[in-house]
């Protein structure tokens, strides 16, 4: 038989998911906001066209 | 499947070099987001957003790959399991949850490759605490999961099931004499 103290979840489990759950928010309000990838420079949009051509390529 | 001893070890050896690689390769890449933010050089500024993104390809995203790959090999051949332990649960989850915003966050180091090589781009649009937040972000998160290697925190799961290593079990009291009593 299991001791009950076992079948609980952990403090410290509860304190993951509460931040865990958290971050996650943040992270979707701020792809909903516009803060998605490559969109949060100053420079907004996507991936800008560099205006002299012939950079270095990698 | 479990794995004999001197497979585990080897496991545990290539698991513990990918996840020290990939710290270091996020620590690098927060040191140079924090040069690239205070130097007043605009060679060193554009040369560091140049090279956060093939280093990236070439160290985070293969570090962070490996370490997922064989924290898998390492909880499924071992009697921890991958859903068990919440420690091991939670790494995995840290770990998955890390490497999908490394993925995503290669776009934002590409297109600032892009404006580092745009020379009409002026030095103070280029800058960006943007790096320097997300590898930090980074370093912490993977600081937990160090923390949850070396200390293992006690909590089975619902999913253990009854013989998960770790798992307390009372002893039955010793059988009286006389009649069996059933509890209905």
């Amino acid at each position: 038989m299991v001791e009950p103290s076992d079948a609980r979840t952990p403090r410290w489990v509860k304190v993951f998911a509460i931040a865990g759950v958290a971050v996650v928010v943040l992270v979707v309000v701020l792809l909903l906001t516009g803060h998605g990838p490559g969109r949060h420079l100053r420079h907004g949009g996507s991936r800008p066209v560099p205006s002299a051509p012939g950079g270095p390529a990698w | 499947m479990v794995m004999r001893p001197p497979v585990r070890r080897l496991a545990l050896v290539l698991h513990v070099a990918a996840s020290v690689g990939w710290l270091g390769a996020v620590v690098t890449s927060l040191a140079l987001g924090v040069v690239a933010l205070t130097s007043g050089d605009a060679g060193v500024v554009r040369g560091v957003y140049l090279v956060l993104e093939p280093a990236g390809w070439a160290t985070l995203v293969p570090f962070s790959l490996a370490g997922l790959a064989t924290g898998l090999v390492q909880s499924i051949g071992t009697g921890w399991g991958l859903v068990r332990h919440y420690w091991v649960l939670v790494k995995l989850l840290l770990n998955l949850f890390a490497t999908a915003v490394l993925l995503l966050y290669m776009q934002t180091l590409a297109t600032l490759a892009d404006l580092a090589r745009d020379p009409g781009v002026e030095l103070a649009e280029l800058r960006t605490v943007s790096p320097v937040v997300h590898a930090g972000a980074a370093v912490a998160l993977l600081l937990v999961a160090l923390v949850l290697s070396v200390y293992k925190p006690r909590g089975v799961t619902p999913w253990a099931g009854p013989t998960a290593p770790g798992r307390r079990r009372h002893t039955p009291p010793p059988a009286r004499r006389g009649p069996a009593v059933t509890a209905s």
